[in-house]
């Protein structure tokens, strides 16, 4: 039901909330609740009674004269022109073929599979950013002198463990894209929006919008504050004798509040990013080339790989166990940066078409 | 399925009708035209209420606030004198342009 309160939400949103304006929204409201409350009690799903509400809701133009808002109301874009140039419309229909629209019942689904996967990719994160954590901590800790360990040992455990971290978040995401393969062409943008669609999506995100802020808050909040920790040892304890076990342990606690983040933000982030991905469509992926769509996908496919193959070249032949740890969080700094700025390339350059 | 350009003129007419058997609320209406029409027409829940709107605001029913079957505040709709002045005319409306157009479907099969 409150799906269908921000769908109507989001319909008027873009004009004048007058008495009339609002009255004819309670109304209309107060029509798709009956609906929605009768659909439900012949035994319809949730799912199917808000999508058969969604269906027959209509178009809301078609109110506009009634209501005096009809120069409020934006017309259907570009209908006349192309009705009274026919002859154009072929020749660029052909440069660009349309994929087919996506429909509301497989929007859903492709909505339901997120839902349904978000804890397992937030886990899955999670035990990545996790991984290296032991291997950065216990030849710290060995060296130190507070475990019966060889900093050796150490190193090969905490391998051990990133390895094992690793394996397992991968076979989650491995084992939730099952659940989302059905939806595949609209991850990969090979539809065209659909009005409607669109519409449900923005209030099905709009539903989950303060759930996600108050998870975002949460999130940023930790982040700024993870290496505080990292600070507060590597200066207060400048003096003690394992201070280097505790600027380590600084890095690890570092990760563990950057992965805690993680877990908070990435639960309640699903409506948004399916909201996005359905809003885009073949119009947001067609923009940019197929070289340039993916183009943080191909620096991550041989970013990690290559860090990794640093970081174990490096610790084997310089036996630096101890220091080569710091690969990662530079490379996750500058992976970020990376990301961050090519997407930001991209958006810039969609802007300016 | 009939198209929702085709009946346009004579939503107006179902629900006057409709609101001849008694006053009732948007979906009480809605609810009733799909009984009547069943797989035939679906009406669309913007397409009834500019339809009635419109005949509110042409004085042909007028509205009050009620509690639906469900318990929920409702405006409910009530058809007035002018309103069942109208409907004769367009039921004799609908009949004459009936005839007119069957006359050009006469022998065509299906």
């Amino acid at each position: 039901m409150n799906v269908i309160i921000a769908y109507l939400e989001t319909m008027f949103s873009t004009y004048p909330q007058t008495p009339r304006l609002l009255e004819a929204k309670a109304e209309l409201q107060g029509m798709m609740e009956d609906a929605y409350a009768s659909l439900i009690a012949d035994g319809a799903s949730e799912n199917e009674a808000v999508g058969r509400v969604i269906r027959d809701f209509g178009n809301l133009a078609e109110v506009a004269p009634v209501l005096g808002i009809a120069s409020d109301i934006a017309p259907p874009p570009a209908a006349p022109e192309s009705a009274a140039r026919p002859a154009p419309a072929p020749a660029t229909a052909a440069a660009a073929p349309k994929h087919p629209p996506v429909t509301l019942p497989e929007a859903q689904g492709y909505a339901d599979a997120h839902r349904r996967i978000r804890f397992r990719v937030a886990a899955a994160v999670v035990l990545f950013v996790l991984s290296p954590a032991t291997l950065i901590a216990l030849p710290a800790a060995a060296n130190a002198g507070l475990l019966p360990l060889t900093s050796g040992a150490g190193g090969f455990i905490g391998l051990l463990v990133l390895f094992v971290l690793v394996a397992i978040g991968v076979l989650t995401l491995v084992a939730t894209s099952r659940e989302t393969a059905p939806y595949s062409r609209i991850a990969e943008g090979r539809f065209s929006p659909d009005p409607e669609v669109t519409r449900w999506a923005r209030g099905l995100a709009a539903e989950h919008e303060r759930g996600r802020i108050r998870a975002l808050q949460v999130a940023i909040t930790l982040w700024i504050l993870s290496p505080i920790p990292l600070i507060a040892f590597a200066m207060l304890l400048d003096d003690s004798p394992q201070n280097s076990f505790w600027v380590v342990f600084g890095v690890v606690l570092v990760l563990v509040l950057v992965a805690l983040g993680l877990g908070v933000l990435l639960p309640k982030a699903w409506a948004y990013t399916v909201a996005e991905t359905l809003t885009a469509g073949s119009a947001g992926a067609e923009i940019a080339p197929d070289g340039e769509r993916s183009l943080v996908g191909v620096i991550a496919a041989f970013y990690w790989p290559l860090l990794t193959a640093i970081y174990l070249g490096w610790s084997f032949i310089g036996s630096a166990w101890h220091l080569s740890w710091v690969v990662w969080p530079i490379g996750a700094v500058l992976f970020g940066a990376l990301a961050a700025g090519s997407g930001a390339i991209e958006s810039y350059r969609r802007a300016r078409r | 399925m009939i198209s929702a350009d085709a009946i346009r003129g004579y939503v107006d007419l179902m629900v006057l009708s409709l609101l001849r058997e008694g006053p009732s609320y948007a979906y009480g209406l809605a609810q009733r035209i799909t009984d009547i029409t069943g797989d035939t027409y679906a009406i669309k829940q913007t397409t009834l209420y500019s339809a009635v709107k419109r005949l509110e605001a042409g004085e042909l029913v007028s509205s009050y606030a009620d509690v639906s079957p469900s318990g929920k505040p409702r405006t409910y709709y009530r058809i007035t004198d002018a309103g069942l002045a109208h409907f004769e005319l367009k039921v004799a409306e609908w009949r004459s342009t009936k005839s007119v157009v069957d006359r050009f479907t006469e022998g065509v099969t299906p």
